[in-house]
């Protein structure tokens, strides 16, 4: 970490040292370089030009601050930082020395550099090596920066009579310049601590003192420093990216400090964790990590969706760098349809969502796009049994703009081919992504990025069957800093989403169906931060919805299918926003806001009345009401509120509770076991009525031995009323008129998680228990407005026990060890209870629905990381994977069925990985292993 | 792509690990519920209704509910009782009632305890006729054998409906045409008596029903009419396709409730190893008990215009040979004379003269597999 007093951010990095406020004194180094007589009546050029000849040393400085110094004159031997001390001194600079040789002349305050013990803990790795000023004082020294372990913002001058103080300025990383995001900077003696913004920012108002602050992310390292605030000054804070990931598995939530933040049921998962984490097949999945986190299930094994805190996975919402990304994974949920080369990680809120945030009532996952180096260029991709993937980054015009392409891309049917079927032989897969992200910076108040993503899925299943489904998004952001306290961001959105299925297994009923989903949406979003207590966030937005769902075709001449126009749906949803989060005192912290939406759905449409009291149906239909084009057919209004208090116990625990209502709009017609390719979108409209939630979170927070063990018990319940469920038997693949397919019922979920973390050392990992229940009733007073008779059922992804431990052993840099153990209860199942007989074919009765439960669920992986060689010079680094998913070879069940076999009902378990799966990864890079 | 086959296409994609073994879970146990299996339609009778007692999974004893009072009626009133001919089965007389398209009926059950059910009346559809029956020499994957097996696909085309919605439910009767392996040569009753005529039990008929249906519409086509609807798939590994075999075709036109009832019998029968099935739901007939409409009534009276057709089709010649599981047992033989009575009579056959030996009944006596020797009076060769 560096101070850049002057933010000039264009300079050479090391040539940033220069505005160090350092201490206006040299260290003593052995052997001491001695000046004479030799040395005087030259130039303060001259004199360096002689040193660094002479002595091997190297000098920084500016020439417009050296200019006026005059002649030297040395008179006797003397040790040369001795004599450029009292040179320089009088003229207001200061010089510094580094074990490298590199001399520091800088002007400004005099800083003091006495070394904090706890930035030398190091005591393995590339620190080692470099780590030859351990116990001599001045600064730390590492592969690549300079860190002085105790920061003197501003003087005493401009300090006086002032009791309280700001400072602000930007966390970047050191080696890059790319601003970090979310890192903790936290003041030990007050108890005290921000995060920094998206762009780095961060701002604290302090009074005037001397502080112990510790600066965390989880991709850098852990930096320790003094902080002497004279008066209000700023100070750009440098870390260092972690050349061991894994040493600090910081697998933990990003939102560093879990005990003095107000965010509760929050995660955030970093690429970099992904790659130490057991493939299937080989394929980096960030989304899969999430599974392992506590209140997260996956829908099925090897299936496309999450149920979070006991949600439907449509309550979700995904957005890649602004854009919603409506279909999540590749090949029916084998994959997620994110390239983990394209990402820098995610954040997921699951509880206290922000204000900015709307339209699901479950989770928001947050994806961050990576961006690329505006300084140097990267290039990395990797060959796994499936996949080919690279990924290209570079600077556009040096520190100002860069452009980042990633493509992934199936290179094989290989697999199909070896199977003895024709139906097999004759199949095709193919799947790919591909992510572009610009972005500018044309000055230090502004940044622009252009991000684009696109995903491909076509599936064709034997001869007659095929399936092909696209998402299509852009986003273009402006973000603006009025000053080091305020700034807006403003987003433009479009995304889209395609499905299509042919099938002519039936040549007289073969069909296409075609849909898509269309998102557009505005956004501004303001930050202001008028005093230290308050950080304000408003805004508004609005998405235009177009949904097309599908017109259902006679695929050729010869078919005799008769065309059924489905509905083309068009609706606004508008939104204003307000949050605060204001620092009542040093132990509460209040967090409130508000989300207003208004939600009409359009015309053109003709739209049923019914009857009052009876089930929508074609029978039951009173008038008929025809709408204009973009004529309002609906309209309906919420307000979401959230509201959250933190109150800390004392620095290593806290409490917090919050409160959220939010409002959804559309959901996902879907009645499988398992998310299906052919889901598909549907608004909310004339008679089906917005999704309401409500959750109510509780949770005790610590992290003990100085943030080793980080530990959080969570409690919460959860009411949605009108959640969507199928009545039975519905068509959905033609359900011309949705409502009279649908029942409209409430969901109740509650449960307890409970998190243990251990972010550091050669071990690390997490172990989490969640208990958690998820109950539907649909009830609406009569026979055919009821499911399962209206009582109370488990939902299809009640699971009442999960537990996952997830550890990583690290040997050395180059080999680590990381395995996942994963157990759950098993998921609700209407099983048969008897048998009869109708027109001697055997039926069987099924008991009430999700009566039962198929058996638990665990599995364990293992993963080996090998590096390639770590020499510092070398065009490109290489590493592999192996990994092996379901180690036990345990048969988990996945869905159990029924058939009669010899008039005999046989009970089947079907298991989607019966046997551990092997795969093998290439990664490479250009650069070394620390690139 | 059906939903099974996307199934194995997903399995597939992990490198075929995926397994499906078979599984029992422990079930707290079933209700005994009433089970009403009854049909009417504009052909002629009898018509039957089984009123029985639902089983339990693994249970395939059938407990016919006895003493009941069964009765269709009209919506004139007129009302026609058909009597317990069998344990549990009430039949119609059909000399003296038959339904009429147009007309509507609701059947009422009185049972021997005092409960009572009815089903809602359902008028009689016009019969859509059926234009032809097709059948195809097809190959099917089966997932237990690992292979492709050919067979016999077979079609429906149903001429135009009279109305443009047309539902459609179809009901199969098979009748093959097979042969026991070996000649009935002598007969054991305790004394060995040569057999008159060897041949005589060597070719048998047997009918039975198909335990499948399927059911479909003319809602979604532009034109009313059903063409090339699979109906059903004989494999050519059964001996049912020994010989020729015969495939009575019922095209049972019914209204939209009664097709989407059997349709979704339908998948729950057939629920198999898709991923993606369609949650399995308890199925609720169109039978009700009058004083608690909470009572599980299975099953269903089927109201329907019908329409028959015949279709006869003879063993592929590309088919391969049939495995016979006939084995000749020459010792065997020597030991008949120690038999006890019940053991009798036992078919001795003695193939081109030489030894004599047993075998399987069936292998000598094809009534012994449930046919007969007899040709129904429609057969031809």
């Amino acid at each position: 970490m560096i101070i850049d007093k002057h933010r000039r951010r264009h300079l050479p990095l090391v040539l940033l040292s220069l505005f160090l406020l350092f201490p206006g004194y040299i260290e003593a180094q052995t052997p001491e370089p001695v000046i004479g007589p030799a040395y005087s009546g030259i130039s303060f050029e001259a004199f360096v030009a002689k040193a660094e000849a002479a002595f091997g040393l190297r000098f920084f400085y500016r020439t417009s601050e050296t200019a006026m110094l005059g002649k030297s004159v040395v008179e006797a031997e003397q040790p040369l930082s001795n004599y450029l001390v009292r040179w320089l001194e009088p003229a207001g600079l200061y010089v510094s020395f580094d074990d490298r040789g590199f001399v520091f002349v800088v002007k400004g305050s005099p800083l003091q550099t006495h070394l904090s013990p706890g930035l030398y803990s190091s005591d393995a790795g590339p620190m080692q090596a470099d780590s030859s000023l351990a116990g001599s004082e001045g600064y730390l020294s590492t592969s690549s920066e300079h860190i002085p372990r105790i920061i003197t913002v501003g003087n005493k001058r401009d300090g006086l009579g002032k009791r309280t103080m700001t400072l602000t300025g930007k966390v970047v990383d050191a080696e890059s310049g790319e601003p970090i995001s979310r890192a903790t900077i936290y003041l030990m003696e007050l108890n005290k601590g921000v995060l920094s913004e998206e762009d780095g920012s961060y701002r604290l108002t302090l009074p005037k003192g001397s502080y112990t602050v510790v600066l965390r992310d989880y991709n850098h390292e852990e930096v320790r420093f003094t902080l002497e605030m004279l008066s209000s000054g700023v100070a750009d804070l440098r870390m260092i990216e972690h050349p061991r990931e894994l040493e600090t598995v910081e697998i933990n939530s990003k939102r560093d400090n879990q005990v003095q933040n107000t965010q509760m049921g929050f995660e955030r998962i970093s690429t970099k964790l992904v790659k130490e984490v057991p493939l299937v097949l080989g394929e980096r999945d960030i989304l899969k990590v999430a599974t392992l986190l506590p209140g997260v299930q996956s829908v099925g094994e090897g299936s496309g969706g999450f149920n979070v805190r006991g949600a439907p996975a449509d309550q979700n919402l995904f957005y890649l760098q602004h854009v919603p990304v409506y279909n999540t994974s590749h090949l029916l949920g084998f994959f997620s349809a994110f390239n983990s080369d394209a990402l820098s990680g995610f954040s997921l809120y699951k509880s206290n969502i922000p204000a900015e945030f709307g339209g699901r009532l479950a989770a928001i996952f947050d994806i961050e796009a990576k961006e690329a180096s505006k300084e140097k260029f990267q290039m990395e991709g990797g060959m796994s049994p499936i996949t080919g993937r690279l990924m290209i980054g570079t600077p556009i015009q040096k520190g100002k703009s860069s452009a980042l392409v990633a493509v992934r891309s199936t290179y094989s049917n290989w697999i199909l081919g070896l199977v003895p079927n024709s139906n097999f032989r004759s199949s095709k897969v193919y799947f790919g992504d591909a992510t572009v992200n610009l972005s500018f910076d044309p000055n230090p108040k502004n940044n622009i990025k252009l991000f684009g993503y696109y995903s491909l899925d076509n599936i064709q299943f034997g001869p007659s069957a095929y399936f092909h489904n696209q998402n299509l998004g852009s986003s273009l952001s402006w973000l603006h800093f009025f000053n080091d306290n305020n700034d807006m961001e403003i987003s433009l959105v479009h995304s889209r989403l395609g499905l299509g299925v042919e099938n002519e297994a039936v040549s007289s009923e073969a069909y296409q169906q075609q849909s898509a989903l269309f998102h557009s949406e505005a956004k501004v979003a303001f930050t202001l931060r008028p005093t230290d207590a308050h950080r304000i966030r408003f805004g508004a937005n609005s998405i235009l919805y177009q949904n097309d769902r599908g017109d259902f075709l006679p695929l050729n001449a010869g078919s005799l299918v008769s065309p059924v126009y489905l509905n083309k749906e068009h609706g606004v949803e508008s939104s204003v926003f307000l949050e605060d989060e204001f620092t009542v005192s040093e132990r509460l912290t209040l967090q409130g806001g508000l989300r207003y939406n208004v939600y009409t759905y359009l015309g053109a449409q003709d739209v049923y009345t019914y009857q009052p009291g009876v089930a929508q149906s074609e029978n039951s239909i009173a008038d008929t009401l025809s709408f204009g084009k973009n004529q309002p057919v609906a309209t309906y209004q919420g307000l979401d509120y959230r509201f959250s208090t933190k109150f800390a116990l004392s620095t290593n625990w806290s409490i917090k509770g919050s409160f959220t209502r939010l409002h959804q709009y559309l959901f996902l017609l879907s009645n499988t076991i398992a998310l299906a390719p052919t889901d598909k979108w549907k608004m909310t409209d004339y008679n089906i009525k917005p999704l309401v939630g409500d959750q109510y979170s509780i949770g005790l927070y610590t992290n003990q031995a100085s943030g080793k063990y980080q530990l959080s018990l969570e409690g919460y319940v959860k009411q949605v009323q009108n959640l969507v469920e199928y009545r039975d038997g519905a068509n959905l693949l033609v359900n011309k008129v949705a409502e009279w397919d649908v029942l409209q019922g409430n969901l109740d979920a509650y449960g307890i998680e409970f998190m243990l973390k251990k972010t550091t050392g050669k071990l690390s990992g997490w172990f989490n228990y969640t208990f958690a229940r998820s109950i539907v009733q649909v009830d609406g007073g009569q026979a055919d407005l009821q499911i399962n008779y209206g009582k109370r059922y488990p939902a299809n992804f009640d699971r009442p026990h999960a537990a996952n431990l997830s550890l990583n052993y690290r040997f050395n840099r180059r080999v680590s060890l990381s395995g996942n153990a994963v157990y759950s209860s098993g998921k609700p199942i209407t099983y048969p209870t008897s048998i009869y007989y109708l027109n001697h074919v055997q039926l069987v009765n099924f008991t009430a629905r999700n009566e039962y439960r198929v058996p638990d669920y665990f599995r364990v992986d293992l993963a080996m990381n090998l590096e390639g060689n770590l020499r510092a010079k070398k065009f490109a680094h290489g590493s592999w994977s192996f990994s092996v998913y379901n180690l036990l070879g345990r048969n988990n069940v996945y869905n159990v069925y029924f058939s009669a076999v010899a008039g005999q009902l046989q009970g089947y378990k079907v298991s989607i990985f019966g046997s551990p799966i092997i795969s093998v990864t290439y990664n490479f890079k250009l650069g070394n292993y620390d690139s | 792509m059906t939903a099974k086959q996307f199934a194995w296409l997903w399995l597939l994609l992990a490198l075929l690990p995926a397994c499906t073994t078979p599984y029992l879970p422990e079930l707290k146990g079933f209700e005994d519920l009433l089970v009403v299996d009854g049909s009417l339609t504009d052909a002629p009778g009898p018509y039957v209704v089984t009123l029985n007692i639902s089983g339990g999974i693994s249970n395939r004893e059938y407990l016919p509910e006895t003493g009941a009072k069964v009765y269709i009626k009209d919506k004139q009133g007129a009302v026609y009782q058909l009597l317990e001919l069998r344990p549990g089965s009430y039949h119609s007389d059909s000399a003296a009632f038959r339904g009429e398209a147009g007309k509507s009926y609701q059947l009422q059950v009185y049972l021997a305890d005092g409960r009572n059910y009815e089903s809602p009346f359902t008028q009689i559809p016009v019969a859509t006729e059926i234009d032809t029956i097709n059948s195809e020499v097809a190959y099917r994957y089966y997932d237990e054998l690992k292979q492709e097996i050919p067979g016999y696909q077979f079609y429906v085309n149903a001429k135009t409906a009279a109305t443009s919605k047309a539902y459609y439910l179809w009901m199969m009767v098979g009748t093959y045409k097979y042969s026991a392996d070996f000649t009935l040569d002598f007969v054991y009753n305790g004394v060995l008596r040569p057999f008159p005529d060897p041949y005589k039990y060597q070719i048998c008929y047997r009918t039975y029903p198909v335990e499948e249906f399927t059911t479909g519409n003319t809602a979604n086509l532009v034109e009313a009419r059903i063409q090339r609807k699979p109906l059903f798939f004989l494999r050519g590994d059964d001996i049912k396709l020994l010989k020729r075999y015969s495939l009575l075709v019922r095209q049972l036109t019914v209204d939209e409730a009664t097709q989407q009832y059997w349709e979704s019998a339908r998948q729950q029968s057939a629920a198999g190893t898709s991923l993606y099935n369609v949650q399995p739901y308890q199925l609720r007939g169109n039978v009700v008990n009058l004083a608690n409409d909470q009572e599980i009534v299975l099953g269903y009276f089927l109201v329907a215009g019908e329409d028959q057709q015949r279709v006869f089709v003879d063993r592929p010649t590309e088919f391969p040979l049939l495995e016979r599981p006939c084995a000749l047992d020459y010792e065997g033989y020597g030991l008949i004379f120690d038999t006890e009575p019940a053991e009798w009579p036992i078919y001795v056959t003695q193939p081109n003269g030489g030894g004599r030996a047993v075998s399987g009944r069936g292998c000598i006596n094809c009534e012994e597999k449930g046919g007969s020797i007899i040709p129904p009076e429609w057969w031809y060769e």
